[in-house]
């Protein structure tokens, strides 16, 4: 049976027509989940921004290429992550070249990304960004594959195999993966998870 | 009991999951990509080195490979054959040693005197009875 193609792999096969306008829509809809990911395997939002510039430029490179043979979400990630660990890779042989100093997750002065503009109790708001930063450093202290692996699963809703593709790995290792990186998160974060103190759902 | 208490943990920590905020993208983040789409087009894609041979003057590379390899052939001849005369000569230099050793003529009885001095050990008790 063909794999219908979603609506990702409908614009991408626009774009590998020369389809301009195609091209700008795929990166309007996608450059969200996109930078969330960078952004969190990199832990560095600046150089998440070039990275995640460099994946929609990989994907309009390899437009020429592009088959829906799998989900496009999981081969745009794909070459996401692997634009990371390139970056992660160069860090760590030039690590002079960063000047950005990645934030001490105890500095409490330093400034958080989860500023909420919407009208919230002042309580409630402290509480919400509380509880973000505490997680965010719980996943940031995560192993990068673990993380990835998790995020994938819980906020791209992506499925094992999907995350297999990404990662490339074997289903088991994915299963593996999330079950520990959900074990570690529950116990970094059993205090707040137990009391149970926080606005529910936005 | 314990499953109890552990499913609305799981469950808590999946809404804190899905309830991340997401990273602020920048406004311009778009109209750049596009532009850095733009300018590799415009820019002029660096040929394959393959493509050399295609060129209208593909003779001048073909006649350089060709030149190349005859000379690499040349030299790895002249190398093999420099290595042979060497080892000529020291064969050559071993055989002017011998020379230098005692006549045939000399050596013609060795053997035999050599086979004469091969004695069985002296007979003690012989010695002692003619004595």
């Amino acid at each position: 049976m063909p794999v219908q193609p979603d609506p990702g792999a409908a614009l991408m096969l626009r774009v590998k027509r020369g389809d301009r306008q195609a091209f700008a829509e795929l990166v309007e809809t996608y450059k969200q989940p996109v930078f969330n990911l960078v952004v969190r395997i990199l832990q560095d939002e600046t150089e998440a921004e070039d990275v995640a510039q460099n994946v929609f430029i990989q994907v309009h490179r390899s437009a020429a290429r592009y088959k829906p043979s799998a989900k496009f979400t999981t081969w745009l990630f794909t070459i996401a992550r692997n634009l990371c660990l390139n970056e992660i890779r160069r860090r760590s042989r030039h690590p002079a070249d960063s000047i950005d100093v990645t934030p001490d997750p105890a500095d409490e002065t330093a400034p958080r990304q989860f500023e909420d503009v919407t009208v919230t109790a002042p309580d409630a708001a402290a509480l919400q960004r509380e509880l973000a930063g505490k997680v965010e450093e719980a996943l940031a202290a995560l192993p990068e594959n673990q993380r990835t692996a998790i995020l994938l699963f819980q906020r791209e809703e992506l499925s094992y195999e999907e995350i297999a593709g990404v990662i490339g790995c074997s289903l088991s290792s994915v299963k593996s993966l999330i079950f520990r990186a959900r074990e570690t998160l529950k116990e970094r974060l059993k205090g707040y998870l137990q009391t149970g103190g926080w606005p529910e759902d936005k | 009991m314990q499953d109890d208490r552990k499913q609305p943990l799981d469950a808590r920590l999946d809404a804190l999951l899905r309830g991340l905020s997401d990273k602020p993208v920048p406004s311009n983040f778009t109209a750049r990509v596009l532009q850095s789409v733009d300018r590799a087009d415009a820019r002029p894609v660096a040929a394959p080195w393959w493509e050399m041979f295609h060129h209208p003057l593909q003779w001048i590379p073909r006649v350089a490979l060709t030149a190349l390899a005859l000379w690499l052939g040349l030299f790895g001849y002249e190398h093999h054959a420099q290595a042979e005369r060497r080892a000529y000569e020291r064969s050559v230099q071993a055989v002017a040693q011998v020379a230098a050793m005692p006549s045939p003529e000399a050596l013609k009885d060795f053997d035999a005197i050599r086979h004469l001095s091969v004695t069985p050990a002296a007979d003690h008790d012989l010695l002692a009875l003619l004595q």
